[in-house]
């Protein structure tokens, strides 16, 4: 940035915005979608959606990263109609009933294999954040919204509990139904994992 | 909980233990399965690469490609569009 101006003060006034992050927004929007005009409008919704909620904006994380959080749900939001997954909550019905990664006896039914990511370097790993990307898109909205908001936005599970209406005990299995969701997926469709 | 975990039970420990401390005992507990399960011990390497490619993404900004930038045309559009919304 290096405009001499805090980034709470950049917030502050959303005239500066376009200056400050667009740019950045608008390749991050890029490095997961490859359609220009898709990224702008993504960059738009973000602004939006940041102008409506400022006085959420706490300063305990960067400006920018709070937009990228912002951004994150957008895409996810898009990647979601534009595949047309089914959003509706069966698969959270369906882990109640019959949980596909483990047996009775609660042995491993699929046994999880390596992956030949190292969590250290995982930014480098283009083709295994596109996947994640999609596998998110087709987890339940609710829990991907818990996960988003934990993973994506660093809140606490108190916050998630307040702003989701739900006990500590529930947003505990919502954000493991959601991490054991994407786990399959992205074993299932990531060229990377070693069966 | 009994004293001894199957896997469905660790990895929603592992995943649980990401939250929030967990309690002492179910720390050790789940410890001791992770030492002589690696299908666990996989599946907390999985939770740590999703945790890890969806927080610290944002933080390696030099890793998107530089050249690309939003026109003047379409900066000039956003600013528009944010106008509207602040004073329109």
């Amino acid at each position: 940035m290096g405009k001499g101006q805090s980034d709470a003060a950049i917030i502050d006034d959303p005239e500066l915005w376009v200056d400050h992050y667009g740019d950045f927004l608008y390749r991050f929007a890029l490095s997961r979608i490859k359609d220009p005009s898709v990224a702008e409008d993504l960059v738009q919704e973000t602004f939006l959606a940041a102008l409506r909620g400022r006085e959420n904006f706490k300063g305990h994380s960067a400006g920018r990263t709070w937009l990228v959080a912002i951004l994150k749900h957008k895409l996810v939001d898009y990647i979601r109609k534009k595949i047309r997954e089914p959003s509706s909550d069966k698969i959270e019905v369906l882990t109640d009933q019959t949980d596909p990664d483990f047996n009775e006896q609660g042995e491993w039914q699929l046994r999880p294999s390596r992956w030949a990511v190292n969590p250290g370097r995982i930014y480098e790993q283009k083709e295994f954040l596109d996947v994640l990307y999609r596998c998110l898109a087709g987890v339940p909205e609710r829990l991907a919204e818990a996960f988003m908001m934990r993973e994506m936005e660093g809140l606490s599970t108190a916050e998630i509990c307040k702003a989701l209406d739900i006990t500590a005990t529930n947003s505990w299995v919502m954000l493991y139904r959601a991490r054991m969701s994407l786990r399959r997926c992205l074993e299932d469709s990531w060229l990377g994992a070693e069966h | 909980m009994h004293w001894m975990y199957s896997c469905k039970d660790v990895s929603q420990l592992i995943s649980e233990s990401m939250d929030r401390t967990l309690p002492f005992y179910q720390r050790v507990l789940m410890g001791l399965h992770l030492i002589v399960c690696k299908y666990c011990s996989r599946c907390r390497e999985h939770f740590k690469a999703i945790r890890a490619a969806s927080c610290h993404e944002e933080l390696h900004g030099s890793e998107l490609d530089a050249s690309r930038e939003l026109s003047n045309e379409g900066k000039e559009r956003l600013k528009k569009f944010l106008n509207n919304h602040l004073y329109g």
